[in-house]
C-alpha cells in the first residue's frame, strides 16, 4: 500500500514538473517571439544553423524516409494482393508517408540529431559560465543563442520532411514495381488520383510544429542545465525524451484537428 | 559626491542560499570608487556567488546590493543590461565562447558596447592580447589554448571594452609564478591608466598583497576581516592568521 501511494506520489510530482516545464517552454516561446519582433539574428548565425540543421541532417532524414517507404511496401503488398486490391499500395504508402510517418519519423530523428546537440551545446555553455559571460557583456542569450536555433529548427524540419516524403514514396513505388512485380502505370495512376496537395500540406504543417516544439524544448533544457558534465548529460536525455513524447502527442492532436478540414 | 564615491558598491546584509545550503549569511562591505578590493577566503565560502550577485546574475534572498545607489536586486532586464555595461568580468573558468575565435571573443564586448569601426576594434583586440602576453593569437580557437592561456584571454576580454569596474575571479590561479606576476602588473597598470575600480577574488596572497588597496576575508558567508594588506598581515585575528599562513589547524575547520 505504502509502495503504491509513494509510486502514485512519484507519478503525480512528475506530472506537475511536466506541466511547469510546459509553462516555462511557453514563456521561452513568448520571449523568442518578442526578440523576433525586434529583428532577425545575424546572417552568420542563421547560415551556420541552417547548414547544421538542414544540410547535415539530410542523410539521416533521407535514409529514414527511404527505409520506411520500402518496408511499408513489403508489409502491405502481399495483404493487398490477397484482397485483390494490389494497386492500392501506391496511395496507401503515399498517404501514410505524407500525413503520418514522414513528419513523425523525421521529427523524431531530428529530435535525436539536432535537438540533442542543441541541448548539449547550450547545456555546456551554461555550466561553463558562457551564458553568464554573454549576459555580462550585455548580450541577451535568448536573442543570441535561442532565436537562430528556433528559427532554423522550425523552418528546416518541414523542408527536410518534404525530402523524406518524396524519397519514401519513390522508394516504395520503385520497390513495388521491381521487387514485387506491380505494374508501374497502374499504381502510379492510383497514387495520383488519390493524393491531394492538402495531404502534403498537412504533413508539412505538422513538421513545422514538431520543429518548433523540439527546438524550444531542447534550447530550454540546455539553457537551464546545471552541475557539470552530468548536468549536460541529463539536460540532453531529458530534452530528447520530452521532445519525442511531445511529438507523438502533438501528432495525435494535430491529426484530430486536421481531420476536420479534410 | 564624496559620499557617492565612498559607497560606489555596497553590500548590505546580503543573504543567499541554494536549497538548504546557506552561502551568504549577512554579508556587508563597501567598495570605494577607484579602489582595488581583494576578497580572500576558503574555497566554497561564496566569493564567486558574491560577484554574481553584484552583476545581477544571481538575486540575493535578502539584503541589498547597491551600485551607485541603485539596488541591483530590483532591476529588470533592461536595467541589468545598463548596469552590466559598467562591468568587465573575468570568470573563474574563463568562460570563453568556444564557437568563436580568440579574436572574436576579445572583440565581443567591444562590439556590443560602442559603435566602433572594425579597424579600431581590431587594434584594441591586438593591443589587449599583447598586454596579456599573447600577441597574434587572434585566429586560434579557445580549445587550442592551455588553461593559463584561456585565463589570460578571459582577462583580455574583460578589460578590452574599457569598463569602469573590473571583477577578477581568481586571475592568477593556474598560471606559473612569472606569468602570475605579469598579470598582477597588468591589473595594477589597468588600475593606474584608467582609474578603474576592481574587485579581485584570489587565493594567491602574493597577488592579494601586491594589487590590493584593501583586503576583506570571507568566512561562512560573512566578512571576518577587513583592512589594508599590512593590517591583514599584522592582524591578530586567529582566523586571518590561520588563513594567511595556510594552516589546517586553527579556528577554521579545513575538513568538516
Ligand atoms: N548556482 C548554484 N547552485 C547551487 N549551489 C551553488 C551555486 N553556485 C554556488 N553554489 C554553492 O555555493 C557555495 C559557494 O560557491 P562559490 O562558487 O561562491 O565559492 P567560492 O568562494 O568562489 O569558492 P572557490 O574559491 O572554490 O571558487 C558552494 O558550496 C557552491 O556549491
Ligand atoms: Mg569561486
Amino acid at each position: 500500500m505504502n509502495f503504491i501511494s509513494s509510486y502514485a506520489g512519484h507519478i503525480g510530482s512528475n506530472i506537475l514538473i511536466g506541466f511547469s516545464g510546459v509553462g516555462r517552454v511557453i514563456i521561452l516561446f513568448l520571449e523568442v517571439m518578442k526578440w523576433l519582433g525586434r529583428g532577425l539574428p545575424s546572417r552568420k548565425s542563421l547560415v551556420q544553423q541552417m547548414h547544421f540543421i538542414g544540410v547535415e541532417s539530410l542523410p539521416v532524414v533521407l535514409t529514414t524516409g527511404a527505409f520506411t517507404g520500402a518496408v511499408l511496401v513489403y508489409a502491405l503488398y502481399p495483404e493487398l494482393s490477397r484482397l485483390g486490391v494490389r494497386s492500392w499500395v501506391g496511395p496507401l504508402i503515399a498517404k501514410s508517408l505524407t500525413q503520418q510517418l514522414g513528419p513523425t519519423l523525421s521529427g523524431l530523428m531530428l529530435a535525436g540529431r539536432v535537438g540533442c546537440s542543441m541541448a548539449a551545446e547550450l547545456g555546456y555553455m551554461s555550466v561553463s559560465e558562457q551564458i553568464d559571460a554573454l549576459k555580462t557583456m550585455g548580450t541577451n542569450p535568448v536573442r543570441y543563442l535561442v532565436l537562430p536555433r528556433v528559427i532554423c529548427g522550425t523552418l528546416m524540419t518541414p523542408f527536410l520532411t518534404a525530402f523524406a516524403m518524396f524519397i519514401g514514396i519513390s522508394a516504395g513505388l520503385i520497390l513495388a514495381v521491381w521487387g514485387l512485380g506491380a505494374e508501374w502505370h497502374y499504381i502510379w495512376e492510383m497514387t495520383c488520383s488519390f493524393m491531394e496537395p492538402f495531404d502534403f500540406f498537412r504533413g508539412l504543417l505538422k513538421a513545422f510544429f514538431f520543429g518548433l516544439t523540439t527546438s524550444l524544448i531542447c534550447c530550454y533544457k540546455g539553457m537551464n542545465a546545471t552541475g557539470g558534465a552530468e548536468g549536460v548529460g541529463k539536460a540532453t536525455t531529458d530534452s530528447n525524451v520530452a521532445s519525442c513524447i511531445t511529438i507523438l502527442m502533438l501528432n495525435l492532436f494535430l491529426t484530430m484537428i486536421l481531420v476536420q478540414f479534410a | 559626491m564624496a559620499n557617492n564615491d565612498d559607497n560606489f558598491i555596497v553590500f548590505e546584509d546580503v543573504y543567499k542560499s541554494f536549497g538548504a545550503l546557506n552561502v551568504l549569511c549577512g554579508l556587508n562591505f563597501t567598495v570605494r570608487r577607484g579602489e582595488t578590493l581583494v576578497i580572500i577566503g576558503q574555497s566554497g565560502t561564496g566569493k564567486s556567488v558574491t560577484l554574481r550577485c553584484l552583476l545581477g546574475l544571481l538575486r540575493p534572498d535578502r539584503g541589498r546590493v547597491l551600485f551607485e545607489g541603485d539596488n541591483v536586486g530590483d532591476m529588470d532586464e533592461v536595467q541589468l543590461v545598463e548596469l552590466r555595461s559598467h562591468f568587465g568580468m573575468l570568470f573563474q573558468m574563463a568562460a570563453l565562447f568556444d564557437s568563436l575565435t580568440v579574436g572574436e571573443n576579445v572583440a565581443f564586448g567591444v562590439e556590443a558596447r560602442k559603435g566602433k569601426k572594425p579597424e579600431e576594434i581590431k587594434r584594441i583586440v591586438s593591443d589587449t592580447l599583447r598586454a596579456v602576453g599573447l600577441p597574434g593569437i587572434e585566429d586560434k580557437m579557445p580549445a587550442e589554448l592551455s588553461g593559463g592561456m584561456k585565463k589570460r584571454v578571459g582577462l583580455a576580454r574583460a578589460v578590452a571594452p574599457g569598463p569602469e569596474v573590473i571583477l577578477y575571479d581568481e586571475p592568477t590561479t593556474g598560471l606559473d609564478p612569472i606569468m602570475a606576476d605579469a598579470i598582477n602588473n597588468l591589473i595594477l597598470r589597468t588600475q593606474e591608466l584608467y582609474n578603474v575600480t576592481s574587485i579581485v577574488v584570489t587565493h594567491d596572497l602574493t597577488s592579494a598583497y601586491k594589487v590590493g588597496d584593501r583586503i576583506i576575508m570571507l568566512h561562512q558567508g560573512q566578512v571576518v576581516g577587513d583592512g589594508t594588506p599590512e593590517e591583514i598581515q599584522q592582524s591578530s585575528d586567529p582566523m586571518i592568521q590561520q588563513f594567511i599562513h595556510g594552516s589546517a589547524e586553527g579556528p577554521i575547520k579545513a575538513i568538516m
